[in-house]
């Protein structure tokens, strides 16, 4: 089940919130946990046993790292549970990939392959691994106490907002909330106005954007249009965004209706003037624990120049390698982190003197540049795109070839739906503070007014736009 | 701000999302109206313990709940109406008919642009082949006293391709494209084929200044149409048939609003409101005879497509032809009137007992459908009948 489907929204969710709030509070908790787990057995009953097992292993391995004397052996318990979840991970997210890269060498060396039934990925499981990961290093560091019961870490896991995809939420972050946390109107409201906002971005932006972009990617690539290419990446470019972002909004908003508050994911990554800042806007959540559990172990930036560009690749790499087990993610993480170890090198201070419109549009553009290798099956794939991208005498093809012709590619609501979500997304910070929009709850009575009425326009809308995906009728019937 | 409001907005809330789950249960309350179009709505999910196990249940039960969702049918027509009112185009599905939006609310199919632009891809020898099947068709059917008669419809595209949107032409002028039927219509004539040929008959009517001849909302030959059409079709059979058809009693047109297959294009947009442009558009209003007894009325077997409907429809009120069938795209067999499917399949049919029923043989069919050689109706016969 996704939060942007009809069924969750009006028969999980109401349900969900009825008993949830009919609960007595101390039971509340019960009531998630159980929540959640419908939840995911729902979309995956397969891989339930997979959330639940784990979790118990972690939860397992955190209570045995509490009562371990001596740092050798805390070290040694951190060391086996950070190993067994990333095991898992390996196991269900990787090895696919591997065995057809052992293959692919087989092959090559003219030997037989190896015969292997290939694994289906569980839903989330790189985002509960990487929670799994931050509840057993802040037990070990003393960031956090350990959970108060199983019940409570496996809440912490696989609490449904944000269980899917994200954010990644780190224990010491809601293990007060998950203990008690407030209920009240507004921040009900709250969530319910962030909740809305997420579903519109998600249906009504990034749905459109991502069947355009889905249908110019299908195309022979070496032939492909100019205006077809440039169209296709920015709808990608946007799509991408506001689908994360969307489900982001929507995850933030279903926990203020339960009372949690996690931490923002995205904060207007594509105004960022360099592409450090970028990554300090872009899926958040991701970043810090990169930075906390990776980078800084690593070294950080402490032991020299050569030793902070290689961590800073070496990070991307990993975070490449995380979104995805293909060859295509690996070389996006390696770009992005080529190109902060650049800006390292040119001074990131000195970059973002540029003028805003620049430093904006430049590094929009390298970051949307790397959407194309991730978007792309491989890396010669992108190399075609990038090249079709001034193909300009291509140009008329997307007028005369009556396979791919314009009206036929891109709608007018696509281009409506591009010129929305790329205005949406170059709205700048002090805008939106300057109004009030970036605070949980409205600051005057108009805005609050607004916002009720634009969160029912997107509710409405993105409802409208779900159901009609469902009813795609012939004229009369054929046969 | 008031205490009250929020305590309000979140009771509405809860209320909203109790109010459309519980919709989805209650069909009998839907409003919105009837959705139009044809469509496979998902069946109710099968419960079991594989399809628990591996998901396909609960997949089932959300396309299922999506596709019935409380005010399901407004929300199809708002979203419907957003892309036409604000974007005057119909949202791009993945199948279903695809309507293109031309201004003055003119509606085409998707289907018959590409058709219109596209050059035939049938070799001579393939074209050749065809007129001569249906000559060999026509005369064996002869030889047993029943009448073929081959009525080609035309398409609103190459009749009114100055109501579509250029772009959508691909630079190309549908007049210079050679279609199959433009290259099989010679040959036809050569080989002695009896057809009616719809898109010349449209073209030379067009030309005196007949308008209406396909509403603006319809993608089939108007009503208004079918009526002359019907005309000359009686001149072409009557001459062949043991059983006339008598005339259609025409006692005057209907200039409110357009009706049936006139409207078709604009019914399956399921919009909320209706089009900006709702063009008047004559249909006739036929007196049925009854001077004719039911007995001595022709029988006429039907091979048609959804252009068929409507000539058999006109008939039928006009009480002008016997109970009959249709061999729908000549895949099914349906009773007529009323077009219920009936049981037995095509293959099945014993020619020369089923054929001797009939007064006569109507092969009708749009000219974009002509490369499918009726649907394999020619090629059954040829080889059924010595």
């Amino acid at each position: 089940m996704v939060f942007s489907s009809l069924i969750f929204i009006y028969a999980f969710l109401p349900v969900f919130l009825t008993l949830y709030y009919w609960a007595p509070p101390k039971a509340r908790n019960g009531v998630a946990l159980l929540g959640s787990l419908v939840f995911y057995t729902w979309g995956e009953p397969r891989f339930a046993g997979i959330l639940v097992l784990s979790g118990l292993f972690g939860y397992g391995l955190s209570r045995l790292l509490v009562r371990a004397r001596g740092q050798a052996a805390r070290r040694t318990l951190l060391g086996l549970g950070v190993t067994g979840h990333l095991a898992v991970l390996a196991y269900f997210k990787y090895s696919n990939f591997f065995v057809d890269q052992l293959n692919g060498a087989l092959a090559w060396l003219a030997q037989g392959s190896v015969v292997w039934t290939a694994v289906a990925l569980p839903l989330g499981i790189s985002f509960f691994t990487f929670q799994k990961i931050s509840y057993l290093v802040d037990v070990y560091r003393g960031t956090s106490p350990p959970a108060r019961s199983v019940f409570d870490y496996l809440l912490y896991v696989a609490l449904f907002p944000q269980l899917i995809a994200g954010p990644i939420i780190r224990y010491h972050d809601v293990a007060a909330q998950i203990a008690a946390r407030e209920h009240n109107h507004d921040r009900f409201l709250s969530g319910v106005w962030r909740f809305s906002l997420g579903l519109g971005r998600k249906v009504l932006l990034a749905n459109p954007l991502g069947a355009a972009a889905d249908r110019i990617f299908a195309q022979d690539l070496s032939t492909l249009p100019v205006p077809y290419a440039w169209i296709g990446l920015l709808c990608y470019a946007f799509q991408i965004y506001h689908d994360f972002a969307g489900y982001s909004d929507m995850a933030i908003g279903l926990g203020r209706m339960m009372g949690f508050e996690f931490a923002e994911n995205f904060n207007r990554p594509y105004t960022a003037r360099t592409v450090t800042e970028f990554w300090r806007r872009w899926h958040m959540s991701l970043s810090s624990f990169m930075r906390d559990y990776l980078y800084i172990p690593l070294g950080g930036n402490r032991a020299g120049p050569a030793r902070t560009g290689f961590n800073l690749w070496f990070v991307f790499l990993v975070s490449g390698f995380w979104h995805g087990a293909s060859w295509s993610f690996v070389f996006w993480g390696a770009y992005h982190g080529t190109l902060l170890t650049l800006e390292r090198l040119i001074g990131v201070a000195r970059l973002e003197r540029l003028p805003a419109f620049i430093g904006v549009a430049l590094t929009f553009s390298l970051v949307t540049l790397g959407w194309l290798i991730f978007r792309t099956e491989t890396l010669p794939d992108a190399l075609v795109y990038l090249s079709r991208l001034t193909a300009w005498d291509s140009w008329s093809a997307a007028w005369t070839n009556p396979a791919l012709l314009w009206p036929d590619v891109i709608s007018r609501r696509t281009l409506a739906v591009l010129a929305l979500a790329a205005g949406f997304s170059f709205i700048t910070e002090p805008w939106w503070r300057r109004h009030g929009w970036d605070e949980a709850l409205p600051v005057t009575r108009g805005q609050a007014a607004l916002r009720v009425g634009f969160a029912a326009l997107c509710l409405l809308l993105a409802c409208a736009s779900l159901a009609g995906q469902s009813y795609n009728p012939f004229i009369y019937f054929r046969f | 701000m008031s205490r009250r409001l929020p305590v309000l907005l979140t009771c509405g809330f809860f209320g909203w999302l109790w109010l459309i789950g519980i919709l989805t249960f209650l069909p009998g309350l839907q409003i919105g109206g009837a959705l139009r179009g044809v469509i496979e709505k998902p069946a109710a999910p099968a419960w079991s313990l594989q399809g628990v196990l591996d998901g396909s249940s609960f997949r089932a039960a959300e396309n299922w709940f999506s596709s019935h969702v409380g005010l399901h049918n407004l929300w199809v027509r708002l979203d419907n109406q957003v892309s036409y009112t604000l974007l005057r185009e119909s949202p791009v599905r993945e199948t279903g008919t695809r309507v293109v939006v031309s201004p003055g609310d003119w509606l085409f199919e998707h289907v018959y642009i590409t058709a219109a632009i596209t050059p035939s891809k049938l070799s001579a020898d393939e074209l050749a082949d065809m007129a001569a099947r249906i000559q060999r068709v026509q005369t064996k059917l002869e030889r047993r006293g029943t009448r073929l008669l081959l009525v080609v419809a035309p398409s609103k595209v190459e009749l009114y391709p100055e109501h579509v949107p250029p772009a959508h032409f691909a630079g190309r002028d549908p007049a210079a494209i050679l279609t199959s039927y433009e290259r099989l219509r010679p040959l036809l004539h050569e080989a002695g084929v009896e057809f009616y040929d719809g898109p010349e008959r449209f073209a030379a009517w067009k030309a005196a200044g007949h308008g209406s001849l396909f509403a603006r909302t319809g993608t089939h030959w108007s009503y208004y149409a079918i009526y002359h059409v019907l005309e000359e079709l009686r001149e072409k059979l009557n001459p062949h048939l043991r059983r006339p058809l008598p005339g259609l009693g025409l006692t005057s047109l209907d200039y409110e609003q357009p009706q049936r297959t006139d409207t078709d294009l604009h019914r399956v947009l399921n919009l909320l409101l209706p089009p900006f442009h709702e063009p008047i558009q004559p249909f006739p209003v036929i007196q049925a005879q009854d001077e004719v007894p039911a007995e001595d009325l022709p029988r006429l077997l039907w091979v048609n497509d959804s252009f068929g409907l409507g000539l058999i429809d006109t008939l039928y009120r006009a009480n002008a032809m016997q109970p009959t069938h249709s061999l729908y795209y000549f895949q099914n067999i349906y009773s007529l009137p009323g077009l219920h499917r009936q049981d037995g399949a095509i293959t099945d049919i014993e020619w020369e007992s089923y054929l001797a029923e009939f007064d006569a043989v109507v092969v009708v069919l749009t000219e974009i459908a002509l490369e499918q050689q009726a649907w394999g109706f020619f090629e059954a016969l040829d080889t059924a009948l010595d």
